[in-house]
């Protein structure tokens, strides 16, 4: 398998910078994240990827992709965004991981997170990043 | 020449962004419907006139590819162009949509010119976004 952290990597970016005009640069983990969406995928290979984002981060990137002002924000907008930011880095790293495979996608879950952020265990990788706006976190499961 | 655009995603925000990049290629719209599923676009497909479908494909209740397959199927919707727009990007997937009689493939994320480019291409106007006329008068005559 090609180097799995750094093609996710690139997603992210790319994903975060095309649509969201937002710029990523590794960053520490936030202590608490208020949102989180997440899509499995099964293939090849089997797994899920879940984005953690602090409310700041949530809402920039709707005023960003939508051209709205801060008040004209909403909540069924926050969730919208950030699902669809969970496809589309899910749906690049697939295509970057490899191409020519068939892998299935669910479509995007949402919740509110409430509490710490998980433990991180064996076959599941971390990526934290800083933004203007604030901390967010990329946790990427790959089931053996 | 005004054309009815039909935008085909789940996501509330990628259709309000794919209008407002619509808007900005300086094509005229007659009508841009919506909807956030395949069952919905069939709806809408066969109450209204549209002359491009822009689709996603993963998608709850009925997918794009599923869409895709049931225009491919009638006789009137299967000569609609479909653009893809997806994040689905797999070989697998773009040669089953273009088996299906897809024009075009999109990928997510995309910059707004990718987007303008392919709408254009697919609706026969050239890069400046003038419709691409044959020479109606070879000989030169004028009328």
């Amino acid at each position: 398998m090609k180097n799995v952290k750094a093609i996710l990597t690139e997603s992210i970016f790319e994903v975060f910078e095309r649509m969201f005009f937002i710029f990523l640069e590794p960053g520490g983990r936030a202590p608490v994240h208020d949102y989180e969406s997440a899509v499995w995928f099964d293939g090849p290979q089997r797994g899920a990827i879940r984005i953690l984002f602090t409310r700041p981060v949530a809402r920039l990137m709707v005023r960003n992709m939508l051209g709205l002002d801060n008040g004209a924000v909403t909540d069924p907008h926050v969730e919208d965004c950030v699902k669809e930011a969970a496809n589309m880095v899910c749906g690049n790293f697939l295509v970057n991981l490899d191409a020519s495979k068939k892998f299935t996608m669910s479509l995007p879950a949402f919740s509110v997170k409430l509490g710490p952020p998980p433990a991180l265990s064996e076959g599941v990788h971390a990526f934290d990043f800083d933004c203007e706006a604030g901390k967010m976190a990329v946790i990427l499961t790959l089931e053996a | 020449m005004a054309f009815n655009l039909l935008i085909v995603d789940d996501s509330n925000s990628m259709r309000t962004v794919v209008k407002k990049i619509v808007g900005l290629t300086g094509l005229e719209t007659n009508h841009i419907l919506e909807a956030n599923n395949g069952l919905k676009a069939l709806d809408v497909l066969g109450g209204n006139w549209v002359d491009v479908v822009i689709l996603d494909i993963n998608m709850p209740e009925m997918n794009g590819l599923e869409l895709l397959k049931r225009m491919s199927e009638d006789t009137l919707m299967k000569n609609i162009p479909v653009v893809m727009m997806t994040t689905d990007a797999s070989e697998a997937h773009m040669k089953t949509a273009f088996e299906l009689g897809a024009k075009g493939f999109i990928r997510k994320p995309f910059v707004p010119e990718e987007l303008r480019k392919m709408l254009l291409g697919v609706l026969g106007f050239d890069d400046r976004g003038d419709y691409e006329k044959r020479e109606s008068n070879p000989d030169g005559v004028d009328f």
